[in-house]
């Protein structure tokens, strides 16, 4: 089929997880259900969801990161230029990682090694998939260093950790995840844990090098506001599901689906006007282990009909902005009983009374 | 009491906080800090990492000793006290942390965690004690079927509102919230903010509300103070603020912030800070931003910044800035 797959999205993507399942405890926990994403060379795409909607499982997937004696990752594949890592040895998978996909974790902190000198952990990375002189790799560390704008690397390569502050410690994560010139980086929430004016100097640091490098990101995020400014299309996340797929700008333009508007909703605005209550997403994510058997936001969905209960809606084109707009929500969707919000301007005041009625427990 | 008394009383502030210092050896954490809070205020205090903001909370609470000024909670100096005259000041002023998990004791049920307060100030009736218990849990929003639960066994957004309600047992005047919200999703945000913001309507609270960057203190605040590096650089009413930023540093905060909104997000124009803040241990002479302040650099390194530091001074009714240059 030549015609369908997201607009920007290239025909043959870089990355393109095919019905891609990721499960816990023995498959108890199904953390990532049947996500189809793809990222095409030199694109930026956004993940966007809350603490446990497996943004973060899937992408750990995608470098076999998980610890093995718990996880099992598939049915589903993970297409990366056409082949599937999925078939890949660990041998194999070694060196995938870092050459070809890098990740920048959250906390810098945990994810540096406090004993060891900042240039020589740059380097692991180069060591383990180049053979390089001594001179080679000492000039190599101190381009890294210089790209992502760490001062006097000469000096500083030689430090440890603790040594530098939390922007410059993430700016060394940057660094290490540069080193092998990957395709593709995956990106966990890496400003969540630095202050705003950093957050803006390591966000602007990426976009650049994301311009000069050609390589594709996936940004990880809870926060809209990032993906705002950072990417080009966007998947949303719910309970192991994307329930949402759009070119970003169209996203932001025509959002869907409910999950999509109350995240909008309860998205920090500082431009908007003062309010005196914000607009929360009442009650909580379901449970992995034991998710609601129709849609998996009924039960906190304000807009839901009796159909929401019933049956689980399929991810479908947004019959408003075309094929590459999807949704995973009856209320968009063409079908006996569904469809009563084509259209909805998301903005105007609910008038639908809830079926299911209460949104459940206080979070 | 006569009404012109109850009056008088009505404008005195709540909290007055006068040239407060704490130094921790060499680290000047807080330096040179005042401001007052009124009955019923919200004051939100912004900064970032390592700016003294949340120093600032604990001298007020006494859980720092500070090394200069005063804080002064109804018309009594608090450094002034101790032992059985502080424990009782401290219940007219409560505390709610960051880390909701971290600051609630794994191994005690809901029920407990709520009543503890109530047992160290002497209450003993054991049915007055249960009763206030429930009452205090439907006043968080949490479902009675909670009170048999452990920590673990509840969400990060309920054991907020666990720790709302600990803060609450006692009916205090003022709450020191410290980044209440700044771990839990946005969606769960909204739902605990607007539950203090309903708290504070209801019981007439003063709130001195800490938070790290300016998106999240917008709703619930009457005015904002920010923080750099120790001091207050700026304390203005809620609207001024945002729509009349005067302090470089305030701007480029509230430029930092993203909005979501790709058009006006590629649109803005960011002041992007250079480099880090300087250790407060070593900080600059002068103006603590003048190392990276870009107001200065537009205006061509003025030695001023460096020579003296600025005052906070009252440039418009009730705003106050401290900065040499900083004009409407």
């Amino acid at each position: 089929m030549t015609v369908s797959g997201p607009a920007r999205s290239p025909d043959r993507p870089l990355l393109h997880l095919d019905d891609l399942h990721t499960s816990f405890a023995q498959g108890a926990i199904v953390a990532v259900e049947g996500i189809d994403l793809r990222v095409g060379a030199g694109e930026s795409v956004g993940l966007v969801g809350e603490s446990g909607c497996g943004k973060s499982a899937a992408a750990k997937s995608i470098l076999r990161l998980h610890d093995p004696r718990n996880t099992r990752i598939g049915p589903g594949r993970i297409l990366f230029e056409g082949r599937d890592l999925l078939q890949l040895s660990d041998e194999g998978m070694r060196k995938i990682r870092g050459r070809e996909i890098a990740m920048i974790f959250q906390d810098p902190m945990t994810a540096l090694d406090p004993v060891m000198t900042v240039g020589d952990q740059i380097a692991e990375c180069l060591d383990a998939h180049e053979r390089l002189s001594a001179t080679a790799r000492k000039a190599r560390i101190l381009e890294l260093m210089k790209l992502v704008g760490i001062p006097s690397p000469a000096t500083r390569m030689r430090c440890y950790p603790h040594q530098f502050s939390g922007g410059m410690r993430q700016r060394i994560m940057i660094a290490i995840a540069l080193s092998c010139r990957p395709k593709l980086i995956l990106a966990d929430e890496i400003t969540t844990a630095l202050d705003v004016t950093l957050q803006a100097q390591v966000l602007e640091l990426i976009r650049s090098l994301r311009d000069s490098m050609q390589l594709a990101t996936i940004m990880i995020t809870h926060d809209l506001g990032v993906v705002a400014g950072m990417t080009d299309r966007v998947y949303v996340m719910y309970a192991g599901q994307i329930v949402e797929t759009a070119a970003t700008d169209d996203l932001f333009a025509r959002p869907a689906m409910p999950y999509t508007w109350g995240l909008l909703r309860s998205a920090p605005d500082l431009e908007a006007p003062v309010v005196e209550r914000m607009v929360p997403i009442e009650g909580m994510p379901p449970s992995l282990a034991d998710p609601p058997s129709g849609c998996r936001f009924a039960p906190r969905c304000p807009y839901g009909r009796e159909i929401c209960e019933r049956a689980a809606p399929p991810l479908a084109p947004n019959p408003v902005s075309g094929p590459e707009h999807a949704a995973r929500c009856w209320g968009t969707q063409q079908v006996k009983g569904g469809g009563w919000l084509i259209g909805h301007d998301w903005r105007a005041p609910n008038s639908d009374t809830p079926t299911s009625g209460k949104a459940g427990t206080n979070a | 009491m006569p009404d012109t008394l109850k009056v008088q009383e009505k404008a005195q502030p709540l909290l007055k906080v006068t040239d407060l210092a704490v130094r921790f050896g060499e680290v000047r954490a807080v330096d040179g800090v005042s401001f007052t809070i009124a009955p019923g205020e919200t004051l939100g205090l912004v900064g970032e990492s390592g700016s003294g903001k949340s120093t600032v909370g604990r001298a007020i609470l006494q859980l720092v000793r500070s090394s200069g000024g005063t804080v002064e909670l109804d018309g009594t100096d608090l450094g002034a006290l101790n032992g059985e005259r502080l424990r009782t000041m401290r219940r007219k002023m409560q505390v709610v942390f960051q880390d909701p998990r971290g600051s609630l004791d794994p191994r005690m049920r809901i029920s407990a965690i709520l009543a503890e307060p109530l047992v160290i100030h002497g209450l003993r009736d054991k049915t007055a004690m249960a009763d206030r218990v429930r009452d205090l849990m439907r006043l968080v929003g949490l479902h009675d079927d909670m009170a048999d639960r452990f920590p673990h066994q509840i969400s990060g957004g309920q054991a907020q509102r666990v720790a709302i309600g600990r803060a609450l047992a006692l009916e205090p005047a003022l709450i020191v919230a410290d980044e209440p919200v700044s771990s839990l999703d946005v969606s769960i945000q909204a739902q605990v903010m607007n539950l203090l913001a309903d708290l504070r309507a209801s019981l007439g609270l003063s709130m001195l509300f800490i938070a790290h960057d300016l998106a999240v203190v917008r709703h619930i605040s009457d005015r904002i103070a920010v923080m750099y590096l120790g001091q207050i650089v700026e304390l203005a009413p809620r609207d001024r603020i945002y729509a009349k930023p005067l302090h470089p540093y305030t701007r480029s905060l509230l430029s930092a912030v993203p909005v979501p909104d790709p058009a006006r997000e590629r649109a803005r124009k960011r002041i992007i800070l250079e480099g880090d803040p300087p250790s407060p241990d070593n900080p600059p002479p002068g103006c603590p931003l003048s190392s990276r302040c870009a107001l200065r650099r537009e205006l061509g390194d003025p030695a001023e910044c460096e020579k003296r530091r600025p005052a906070l001074t009252e440039t418009a009714l009730g705003h106050h800035v401290a900065c040499h240059f900083a004009r409407e």
